[in-house]
């Protein structure tokens, strides 16, 4: 009643509840969200699925760099085309041409590029000729390279190639294109350039830039303009493509980078939220409800029961407790139909439980002696009632705090098992996310949007629980609060 | 003479404390009480601190298991009675001493009333209600439905007090203890309290075991008086008779060491017992008294003088008067 | 008349509580003759204890108002500041004996040093003068003074609340407050405890603010009597005049409600409870529960003089009325 409110007034008085208030509902806002535009199964549909992270340049930074950088970084573009420009058939055999444009603007050069032909029909035995072309700013036309595509023999005509997987072509690592890459160089600038001296540059640097001299040296700048790659295709007239895709790589990418599979980092940060506070929440609840039951339990009857269930809370709660996390999950997992997450879950519990029991007891073990448990005791009750219905309501409060208390340890201690390679690796979780950051050498290597946002996040979160406990401690000891 | 309800016969109560791992210390908190409690009558229990009246209080209750002795309730023997005492609990009910401890601040008024109703098996909301604001009634809260939704804190101590004495009415007690039930209430408050007591007492004719330090307020809510001191009954009669003529020395020191409101009170040094009150775990050999006793002589450091009735009904332990 | 030791007027305390402001000391007026002592007694939660608390200014981190005229031996206290009130004032002048002190000795320091500490830190005293001084003290206050070397588990609860005095007194204040010095002791102890006090008032010609909610006990030492009512004192006079012809309607039913060991009277007593601190009512406080209540009482009456030392806040005294 009056007492409830009281309860919230004093709770909401202080900034640091107003604090963790505020983030716990940011948190429950974005989880929200997340629930209800990703897939359930995005763990595995999406996130471990490569073919969606396919076009993504692999570990660039945000696209927010640029102002921190100092220039404007070549942006990540895709550009498709699905009907050619130009069709030219003499008697049933076609020639068609397919372009694709592409701005460099910015003064970097684009990190790849990647052709891709998606739906190939051939409806003649001998198949489609493909010549792939690229032209840069000034109109010279560089030919890269050219394959083709038969159907098998004894395939039945018309024959889908390029279906379960597309085309692939890696522009800028094929090998096959530094000879004609290395002949328009030295002609065009009259350079004495060989393989290597090309292979040193970087396919990308040749492509989209162009030679400088600078203090006596050759120096490789940005060529910005317009380019174009042409694709040229000979094949029966009745032939068909889909959908060609040129993808060139960005410098950067999404609101938080990639990661090495390309994957973006943002999408999967956010699908941590649910994540982590469905961890936090399911751990402290379970781990409270047994931790609070045992101890009235052993605070209250005393005696047998209260040396045996006090004997093994002491066991556990002196275990090493990441050590035998470790192993409890290690051990766990070696079913491999056991699903890891609640394997780390039920471990997290399975050590956290004995802390609040030995507070709890000796709580019950005053709050024993008050006098309307005697009271309780002279009308009649029974122990069962008195545990739950007099000595429980009296010690909720406190409860609820340890919960929430209890909550930022969870989320770190889950961070830290997936950190340490025993987490779920198909969830996108924080710590699953460092994890394969520090296994790839994100650290070595410099890419710190993959490594500092999902460390963050973990703060953050622990950080809300933590808050929201400060906040609640004068509620729950009286003596805190102020007159 | 109306009907006894409850009897007490040589009830011994002692607690034992382990002192390390071989030594156990024995409290022998009541040590050889009889007492018969009637219908209708109040028996005041008054004593000093550690003189055991609330131990002996909730032993007749079986709240506490007494070490020998015989407790009799309505004829029949429970002392070691052998199965759920539920029955009896019904019957003989207890009122605490601090009424704010003895309720669940958790629990609202409805809530600590309807419980008892509820243990004993009583379903139908309306005659639960219909129970409770009857005993709201009795206990003089008005109007009951205010309060049933109120939680004890936002009681006064009397009005903590009546929820407290509404509760042990409810199951239609015969026997009653009242341990030290007016102690942390006001003064101004105490009688209207006391009154509210005898009452209950006259309309339900409950036999009371009334638990006091304050022997002011015997005269007012007993019949019958018994003084507690050191474990054992020291004198016992009817209450104006034993505060009129206190035998025992110990009755008498502490009849006087009580102020009654005078102004001339002031200028008076009053006569005290010198010492503190007995430990419970040595006793004094012999009378338990004598070491603070100023009328102490020779056979009381060595005997233990027997409870005999020197006057019409009235009984004392001392040697002064055999 | 005697001469006035301690003249309070107008003394306001106000606390800041997220409940509202706590009006525990409203507007106080009385004096404390040298010699002599005032007993300022009311039901709990009547402002008594914050009232004491007031003059020796020990205020807590919430006080919202705290004014009014406090003069000791003619010197206006409150002009002086806190810090040479705590060097100066504070237990060397006026001294405390706090309700509840005897359970809040230091566990872990002998209690022989819990006396002489106050030498020590005030007048600078060395260690052995200090102990010295201390064992002194023990005598006077009727302890051995081989027990300066114990600890306060070491001693019984009479013994202790004897310490607690022993170190209110180690300074020679002129004035000591006593708080329900001896609410938590049996009855003999504290007579033995008032006995003490009385010959210490002889002794010391010391002045006394005796607070206690139990009438009878303050009529034991007290020359003057202060009743106090939601926050304000309604009756304030010799306890002769007080206590056996009282004047304000609540006072006459407070002391009408003592239940009397001697006389044979019956215990009256006042229904309904007294308002809370927190937005007291308008007019007379009492006026809800007064027999006498016209409609004056709607206004709130000052402090009428009914002779130059009996006062009354009441329109029955005073006013158009009288």
């Amino acid at each position: 009643m009056s007492e409830e409110r009281g309860w919230w007034k004093i709770f909401i008085s202080s900034y640091v509840s107003k604090a963790g208030l505020a983030l716990l509902i940011f948190m429950v806002i974005v989880s929200i969200y997340v629930l209800f535009t990703y897939p359930l199964d995005y763990g595995i549909r999406v996130w471990s699925n490569p073919r969606v992270w396919a076009d993504n340049p692999k570990t660039v930074p945000p696209v927010w760099v640029d102002y921190f950088v100092g220039r404007d970084l070549v942006t990540h573009q895709i550009v498709s085309t699905k009907s050619p420009v130009k069709t030219v058939s003499i008697k049933g055999v076609a020639y068609r041409v397919y372009r694709v444009k592409y701005s460099l603007t910015e003064e970097g050069f684009p990190t790849y590029v990647l052709l891709k032909i998606y739906n190939l029909t051939m409806y003649s035995r001998h198949g489609a000729y493909f010549i792939i072309n690229f032209t840069r700013p000034n109109g010279d036309e560089i030919n890269l390279l050219s394959f083709y595509e038969s159907p098998p023999p004894g395939a039945k005509l018309p024959y889908l190639a390029y279906a379960d997987r597309e085309k692939i072509v890696f522009l800028s690592k094929e090998k096959s294109i530094v000879f004609n890459l290395l002949n328009y160089v030295n002609s065009k600038y009259d350079l004495n350039y060989n393989t290597t001296d090309i292979e040193k540059l970087g396919y990308e640097t040749i492509l989209f830039g162009k030679p400088v001299v600078e203090n006596g040296n050759i120096k490789w700048v940005p060529y910005n303009g317009e380019y174009k790659v042409t694709v040229y295709m000979h094949g029966d007239k009745k032939d068909s493509i889909k959908l060609i895709k040129v993808v060139f790589g960005g410098e950067t990418y999404g609101l938080l980078g990639t990661d090495a599979s390309g994957r973006d980092i943002a999408q999967g940060l956010l699908f941590g939220f649910p994540v982590a506070l469905a961890i936090g929440f399911f751990t402290s609840v379970v781990t409270t409800a047994i931790g609070a039951s045992l101890g009235i339990v052993s605070g209250y009857k005393g005696g047998r029961t209260d040396e045996i269930i006090q004997r093994i809370s002491d066991i556990v709660y002196n275990f090493p407790y990441l050590p035998m996390i470790i192993l409890l999950v290690f051990i766990v997992s070696r079913n491999p139909n056991f699903p890891r997450l609640l394997a780390i879950l039920g471990a997290i519990i399975a050590l956290g439980w004995p802390g609040l029991t030995i507070l709890i007891r000796s709580m019950v073990l005053s709050l024993r002696q008050a006098q309307f448990v005697e009271a309780a005791k002279a009308i009649g009750a029974r122990d069962f009632r008195i545990m739950f219905k007099h000595i429980f309501p009296n010690l909720a409060p406190f409860i609820f705090a340890q919960m929430i208390f209890f909550t930022p340890g969870a989320i770190l201690a889950e961070a830290a098992l997936s950190f340490l390679g025993l987490g779920d690796p198909n969830i996108p979780t924080w710590g699953q996310i460092i994890e394969e950051s520090f296994y790839a050498g994100a650290v070595l290597n410099g890419w710190w949007w993959w490594v500092l946002p999902p460390g963050l996040l973990i703060m953050l979160a622990a950080i809300t629980f933590v808050f929201i406990a400060l906040g609640l401690e004068p509620v729950v000891n009286p003596r805190l609060q102020e007159r | 003479m109306s009907k006894v309800i409850m009897k007490l016969e040589d009830i011994r109560t002692y607690y034992y404390l382990r002192k390390g791992l071989f030594k156990t210390l024995v409290v022998k908190a009541v040590d050889g009480v009889s007492l018969e409690f009637r219908a209708g009558e109040t028996t005041a229990i008054v004593g000093e601190s550690g003189c055991g009246k609330s131990t002996l209080g909730r032993t007749s209750l079986k709240l506490i298991e007494p070490t020998s002795g015989k407790i009799i309730f309505e004829g029949k023997d429970i002392t070691h009675y052998k199965g759920d005492l539920k029955w009896f609990r019904k019957k003989a009910q207890i009122i605490f001493q601090d009424p704010f401890q003895a309720l669940n601040p958790y629990h609202s008024i409805y809530r600590i009333l309807s419980e008892p109703l509820e243990i004993f098996g009583e379903r139908k909301r309306e005659v639960i209600e219909e129970k409770i604001v009857n005993a709201l009634e009795e206990v003089k809260m008005h109007p009951p439905e205010e309060f049933l939704t109120k939680y004890p804190h936002m009681l006064s101590g009397g009005q903590r007090q009546r929820i407290c004495i509404a509760r042990a009415l409810l199951l239609g007690p015969i026997y009653l203890v009242a341990d030290e039930p007016v102690s942390m209430i006001d003064a101004s408050s105490r009688a209207e309290i006391l009154t509210l007591f005898r009452n209950i007492q006259k309309s339900r004719d409950l036999a009371i075991m009334y638990i006091t330090h304050d022997i002011a307020t015997t005269k007012y809510f007993s019949d019958w008086i018994a003084i507690m001191y050191a474990g054992k009954i020291i004198e016992y009669g009817p209450t104006r008779e034993v505060l009129r003529n206190p035998l025992h020395p110990y009755t008498k020191a502490l009849i006087e060491a009580v102020p009654d409101p005078d102004p001339e009170n002031r200028f008076k040094i009053r006569p005290v017992i010198p010492g503190e009150p007995p430990n419970p775990i040595n006793p004094p050999p012999g009378c338990r008294f004598h070491v603070r006793c100023p009328k102490r002589f020779d056979p009381c450091d060595k005997k233990e003088p027997p409870l005999k009735e020197v006057k019409k009904d009235h009984y004392v332990a001392c040697f002064l008067f055999t | 008349m005697s001469e006035k030791l301690l003249e309070v007027n107008n003394l306001y305390l106000y606390y800041r509580t997220y409940k509202g402001i706590v009006q525990a000391v409203d507007g106080v007026s009385f004096w404390v003759p040298k010699g002599k002592a005032m007993g300022l007694v009311g039901e709990s939660g009547c402002g008594k204890s914050s009232a004491a608390n007031a003059i020796i200014r020990l205020l807590p981190s919430n006080t919202h108002r705290y004014e009014g005229s406090i003069k000791l031996d003619g010197r206006e206290l409150m002009k002086i500041p806190d810090e040479e009130f705590r060097r100066k004032i504070r237990w060397r002048e006026i001294a405390m004996v706090f309700q509840g002190a005897m359970n809040s000795l230091n566990p872990v320091i002998k209690v022989g040093f819990q006396v002489a500490e106050p030498l020590i830190v005030h007048l600078g005293m060395n260690k052995k003068e200090a102990l010295e001084r201390a064992r002194e003290m023990f005598i006077k206050v009727g302890l051995s003074p081989a027990f300066i070397d114990r600890y306060p588990h070491e001693l019984s609860g009479g013994m202790r609340q004897r310490v607690v005095i022993a170190m209110a007194m180690v300074m020679n204040p002129k004035l000591l407050i006593l708080d329900e010095p001896t609410s938590a002791l049996d009855v003999s102890i504290q007579a033995q405890i008032m006995n003490l006090l009385k010959e210490l008032k002889k002794e010391y010609n010391l002045s006394m603010i005796f607070i206690t909610h139990d009438i009878a006990l303050a009529s034991d030492i007290s020359d003057y009597l202060a009743v106090m009512y939601a926050g304000q004192i309604v009756e304030l006079g010799p306890i002769d005049k007080v206590l056996v012809d009282p004047l304000h309607p609540y006072s006459q039913k407070l002391i009408a409600s003592i239940p009397r060991l001697r006389v044979d009277r019956e215990p009256e007593f006042l229904p309904g409870v007294p308002p809370g601190l927190i937005n007291p009512p308008k007019g007379c406080r009492f006026a809800n529960r007064c027999p006498y209540r016209m409609e004056m009482c709607e206004k709130e009456p000052p402090l009428f003089d009914v002779t130059p030392d009996h006062h009354v806040k009441c329109w029955l005294h005073g006013g158009e009325h009288s």
